[in-house]
């Protein structure tokens, strides 16, 4: 921050940090624009913006109610993302960067969940109906959460689906070992309970036709995700024996167990990769081996998710790319590999380079978990363009696009940021509001700024339980919650980084900042040359 | 390039969330619940303006019985010294007491005594007109009506240029003060309600924000107004108060009418003259026997609990913080338990003086579509009653012109040019200057050549400096951020209020109002030339102040007394 005469001043908003939730609500109130938040590199880092460091210094002062609060401000569907979250919060953690270990704070999140589960989700008012129509085309999280949104600002919501029920990823995508159908179906029937209609076995294109749908509603959200799988591209890839990841998760999730050999292997490194081998194993293989092409460092799956993967029996083989895949009478047999030297070049982007090293893999069943696509052709024919800002797709006034469909394969939480963001669009359009205006301001915070470590304990990372599956036919939830103690341990590794201050020195000592605070944790100081 | 801007059409603008802002809001809202009504507020409107934490007294109310509109029409004049427009003011008198009403029937607190009788103080030259209040909620309690009754607040938005087409104004360009982006408001009325120029000269704590009137106002509604060609007047009126010392915070009335003693340096009693902010200036800077000094040690315990509780409770609250900071116990003698006074800044405000854009008593400024409310207009000395009613008025004659109009195209001639403007300034990122250190000098060669006494060397050097800070704006000045770019609006107003006042503090080339309009050079009072309005409006451009004189405005005699 520059220094100038007033910045130079010592600042006279003094915070209890601990009882300062890190809301916010201060700096709105504030009648001269004075106060910033230092915003913590979990909250910075969260797309959805949830006050991360807030709801973890929460638990670790035993109010648990209000975390869980401070969680439904800016995420309503935290059963979800407290387990299947890619938690970029962690990724950004200070303590990460200092200790290596960052805070669990997406367990944590879950623990709230599992701790408070009888209670309530708190869905805020919605508001009066407008009469306008919305349809959300695919009830995956950002098809979910654009619905959410609509409805609270009381827009007639319409989601159909392609698929026999909704959920997209979470229902179809997720083994149920590691997101049990329950919580889903209670997500969804909340959304029912709202007022949204959701309408399955409707896939657009084949049921009803995109420019129809256009024409009949205020306002269209595509968010059909990436449902198609990439292949390999490799000869005999249609070859018995062979199955990619998401038809073999979907058919589980269907209930219709696909069937597997004794010797399976996965090709890819994300967590699909390791959720199919999990399946695998609980479908009676003998032995599941993982080839990627990364190294240990550079794997996508969650290190987390290795482990309990590699535990449960999973052969992990790192860096490692299929050169052929073996075909006796018609069946698969084996692959062929070869040694992979780099997976990305010197822009990070990926490029992999193999060496001579050639190996083969003798097995009965090949799963390819490398990533899926956008249905080719799909909904939208030219190529997609759409606003960065607004999620509105060129050529379009009132289609808007989010999730994969709009990102390509992302995450959940980036979902149902874009969801969020469509939505919002969507909600201007209606009011004819200006789609654009103050969204690219990045908030009141400063991000620069020391961070002290003197709050944290000096306790390791608190281990996540798990329950190991006992074997075939086992789909018991693997990853379990906290107990009390584990969360509080886990929750007072946080340094608490951020902090609400008074950026400008532009204080009048008014007040309304002290007034709003709900916890008391700001005191104004009349200003030093004052006193 | 096809600029991308928000354009939103309203039927009713206000610009500036203050007491007067509110006040309009609502009933602009009443009046026609289908009308889309506007507030444009820089800070946050829940709280924002001079009222934050409320206020202890309603200065002016006529109640029945007790003292008439006529009286204070007759009691205010004196205090202005005769520069004051009679219809206004008595419409205001008149109305005061039904806005106090409202105040009551929306839950304001006003302590009554064990007969019911509200508290009614003596503050002006005649008649008791000043009614205690208690209640720190003040703001939002109208905060909360204005919202119920639909109206649209836009918070952090900051109006820097009003919209014309022909001899009407249609609308207002806005800047976002996070964002920096602009918008643009089309409306058939506007209704000016930025507060004075609170952030003029330089307070003595040396904190450019530590002023006693809220340092979010600029001067935006004078300049707003002025550039879209309205008349002001009184500019030459350069008030400073005289509170409590570092802090800046009143507390004068509060204490002097419940028996607290007023000495000045030299340990002589001056409360027994019924002294005034004024007086006190005039002890200070012409008598030179500041500075002036408050004890209380001699009172009742129980008044001086009355007096922190008022104190401590509304209108400055964080004073308590401030005493005993210095460990200052107003039962203590001594200099333990006294408060000292010293003169404030130097500002400009319709409410606590009589600068403002003119006026008359339905609210209208002497541009067809704009009106003005509260410390930007004038209605002299109106402070918080002023506020109020003339939020009122102004809410009705800006809805019933709203009602006979259409909107215009939006000027996009001006928008681009604004534009333009806001890309220049954004693209002086290079400069040395901070402009928080540019704020500072302006203001203190504020201080140095428009307080009082004042003469026509220092008022011409005051417009040297104007010029010269004028250009360096631009050449000097650094816009880094947009926050940056937010204050160099605000800096504009007060170099162009400075410019204003020493235009006016010229031509009036006699001293009144001793000692705010003091001219060394011209040291008697001459009622023969100049009980007449300094009036100012713009010629070819910002620079060019044309200035005029124009009779007080009377009512007649029959008016008066049968009003
Ligand atoms: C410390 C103090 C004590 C007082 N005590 C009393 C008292 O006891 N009794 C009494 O009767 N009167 C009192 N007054 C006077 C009274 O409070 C004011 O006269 C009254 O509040 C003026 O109302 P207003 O709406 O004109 O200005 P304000 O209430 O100041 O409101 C102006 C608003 O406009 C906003 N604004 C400014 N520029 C812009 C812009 N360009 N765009 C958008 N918004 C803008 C500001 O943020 C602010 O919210 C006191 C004043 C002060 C400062
Ligand atoms: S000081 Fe209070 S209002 Fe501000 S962030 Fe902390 S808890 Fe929230
Ligand atoms: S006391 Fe200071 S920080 Fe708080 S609202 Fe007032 S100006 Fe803002």
């Amino acid at each position: 921050m520059p220094e100038n005469m007033l910045t130079a001043l010592s600042d006279n908003i003094v915070i209890d940090k601990d009882k300062c939730i890190f809301c916010g609500k201060c700096i709105d109130t504030c009648i001269l624009d004075n106060l910033r938040m230092k915003i913590a590199p979990c909250t910075k880092a969260c797309p959805l913006g949830v006050n991360c460091q807030g709801y973890v210094q929460l638990i670790g002062r035993g109010f648990e109610e209000e975390a869980l609060e401070e969680v439904e401000k800016s995420l309503p569907f935290p059963t979800i993302l407290g387990r299947l979250c890619s938690a970029p919060c962690e990724a950004a953690c200070h303590r990460r960067a200092v200790t290596g270990e960052a805070v669990s704070i997406r367990a944590l999140k879950r623990y709230l969940t599992d701790r408070l589960q009888d209670r309530q989700p708190v869905t805020p008012e919605i508001k009066a109906a407008t009469g306008k129509r919305c349809l959300v085309i695919g009830a995956g999280p950002a098809g979910m959460m654009a619905a959410y949104v609509l409805r609270l600002e009381g827009h007639d919501v319409t989601m159909i689906d392609a698929a026999a029920e909704p959920g997209g990823m979470l229902r179809w995508g997720v083994p149920e070992f590691r997101f049990p159908k329950s919580y889903l179906d209670r997500e969804i029937h909340r959304l029912e309970q709202m007022g949204i209609d959701i309408q399955c076995n409707m896939a657009v294109g084949l049921e009803v036709q995109f420019s129809d749908l256009v024409k009949q509603y205020d306002a269209v959200i595509v968010a059909t995700g990436c449902p198609e799988p990439k292949y390999l591209g490799m000869d005999n890839e249609n070859a018995m024996g062979i199955t990619h990841a998401l038809p073999f998760l979907i058919q589980m999730r269907a209930g219709r167990p696909p069937e597997v050999g004794r010797k399976v292997v996965v090709v890819g490194g994300g967590e699909v990769a390791f959720d199919v081998a999990q399946t695998a194993l609980r479908l009676g293989a003998e032995s599941v081996s993982v080839y990627c092409l990364e190294t240990r460092n550079e794997l996508l799956a969650d290190p987390h998710i290795v482990r309990i993967a590699e535990n449960e029996g999973v052969v992990l083989n790192t860096g490692f790319g299929p050169t052929r895949i073996l075909v006796r009478d018609g069946h698969f047999c084996g692959l062929e590999l070869h040694n992979c030297t780099r997976v990305y070049d010197e822009n990070d982007n990926f490029s992999p380079r193999f060496g001579d090293i050639i190996t083969t893999c003798e097995a009965d069943t090949l799963i390819v978990a490398i990533g899926q696509t956008r249905t080719p052709g799909g909904l939208i024919k030219k190529g997609l363009q759409y606003n960065e800002l607004t999620y509105r797709l060129e050529g379009y006034d009132t289609v808007f696009v989010a999730g994969d469909f709009a990102s390509g394969p992302a995450t959940i939480v980036e979902g149902m940021r874009s969801g969020r963001e469509a939505a919002i669009s969507v909600i201007r359009l209606l009011q004819g509001q200006h789609l654009s205006y103050e969204r690219a301001y990045e908030g009141p915070v400063v991000t620069e700024y020391a961070i002290s470590t003197d709050r944290g304990s000096a306790l390791e990372r608190t281990a996540i339980p798990v329950r190991h599956s006992k074997g075939p036919g086992d789909f018991h939830e693997v990853e379990q919650t906290f107990s009390e103690e584990q969360a509080a341990a886990e929750a007072s590794r946080c340094y608490s980084c951020g902090s609400p201050v008074g950026r400008f020195r532009t204080c009048w000592f008014c007040l309304p900042c002290e007034v709003e605070c709900p916890t008391d944790a700001l005191y104004v100081q009349i200003p030093y040359l004052l006193r | 390039m096809k600029q991308d801007y928000p354009v939103i059409q309203c039927d009713v603008l206000i610009a500036g969330g203050g007491s007067a802002g509110v006040m309009a809001a609502i009933r602009a809202k009443e009046l026609d619940k289908d009308q889309r009504v506007i507030v444009l507020e820089k800070g946050d409107a829940k709280y924002s303006g001079c009222i934050a934490r409320g206020m202890d007294a309603l200065n002016i109310v006529s109640i029945p019985g007790i003292a008439s509109p006529e009286l204070y029409v007759e009691s205010n004049s004196i205090a202005c010294e005769g520069i004051m427009d009679e219809p206004p003011n008595h419409m205001m008198a008149q109305r005061s007491y039904g806005v106090m009403q409202r105040l009551v029937d929306l839950g304001v607190c006003f302590p009554v005594d064990e007969n019911g009788n509200y508290d009614i103080l003596q503050v002006h030259p005649k008649g008791k007109f000043c009614v205690t209040m208690k209640e720190p909620e003040l703001k939002t309690i109208l905060h909360k009506k204005m919202i119920e009754l639909g109206t649209e607040v836009m918070n952090r938005t900051m109006a820097v240029e009003l919209l014309k087409n022909e001899d009407r104004v249609t609308g207002v360009i806005a800047v976002n003060v996070r964002t920096g982006e602009i918008c643009v408001i089309q409306a058939k009325s506007v209704i000016l309600s930025a507060g004075g120029t609170a952030r003029f000269g330089l307070p003595n704590n040396g904190n450019l924000y530590g002023v006693y009137d809220f340092p979010g106002n600029t001067g935006d509604g004078y300049c707003m107004a002025y550039r879209a060609g309205a008349e002001l007047s009184g500019f030459e009126y350069t008030l400073t108060y005289y509170i409590v010392k570092d802090i800046n915070a009143p507390l004068l009335y509060i204490t002097l009418t419940r028996g607290a003693h007023l000495y000045d340096a030299y340990g002589n009693r001056k409360d027994k003259e019924h002294p005034s902010l004024r007086s006190l200036n005039y002890e200070d800077v012409i008598n030179r026997s500041g500075p002036l000094r408050i004890t209380m040690d001699h009172l009742e315990e129980e008044t001086i609990a009355e007096i922190e509780n008022l104190l401590f409770t509304t209108e400055r609250p964080a004073c308590e913080r401030f005493y005993e900071g210095r460990g200052i116990n107003f039962r203590n003698p001594g200099s333990d338990g006294e408060i000292e006074l010293w003169g404030t800044e130097v500002f400009l405000c319709g409410g606590h003086g009589i600068t403002g854009v003119r006026v008359n008593e339905k609210a209208e400024t002497s541009v067809r579509g704009l009106y003005a409310a509260g410390d930007t207009s004038l209605v002299a000395r109106g402070h918080l009653s002023g506020a109020f009613v003339y939020g009122e008025i102004s809410a009705e004659s800006a809805t019933e012109f709203a009602h006979t109009v259409d909107h215009c195209e939006v000027d996009t001639g001006a928008v681009d040019r604004f534009l333009a403007k806001r890309a220049a300034r954004l693209a002086q990122s290079d400069n040395p200057i901070a402009i928080e250190e540019f704020e500072y000098k302006v203001r203190r060669i504020i201080n140095d050549y428009l307080r009082a006494p004042k003469n026509e060397y220092k008022l011409k050097r005051a417009l040297w400096w104007m010029k010269r800070f004028r250009e360096e704006l631009s050449t000097m000045v650094y816009i880094k951020d947009m926050h940056d770019l937010f204050k160099s609006y605000e800096l504009e107003n007060i170099i162009q209020c400075a410019v204003l006042s020493a235009t006016a503090s010229l031509e009036r080339k006699e001293s009144r109002w001793l000692p705010w309009h003091y001219r060394t050079d011209f040291p008697e009072t001459d009622n023969e030339r100049w009980l007449k309005h300094i009036v100012l409006t713009q010629g070819e451009h910002p620079d060019d102040v044309v200035v005029a004189h124009k009779e007080i405005i009377r009512m007649a005699k029959e008016e008066l007394t049968n009003a």
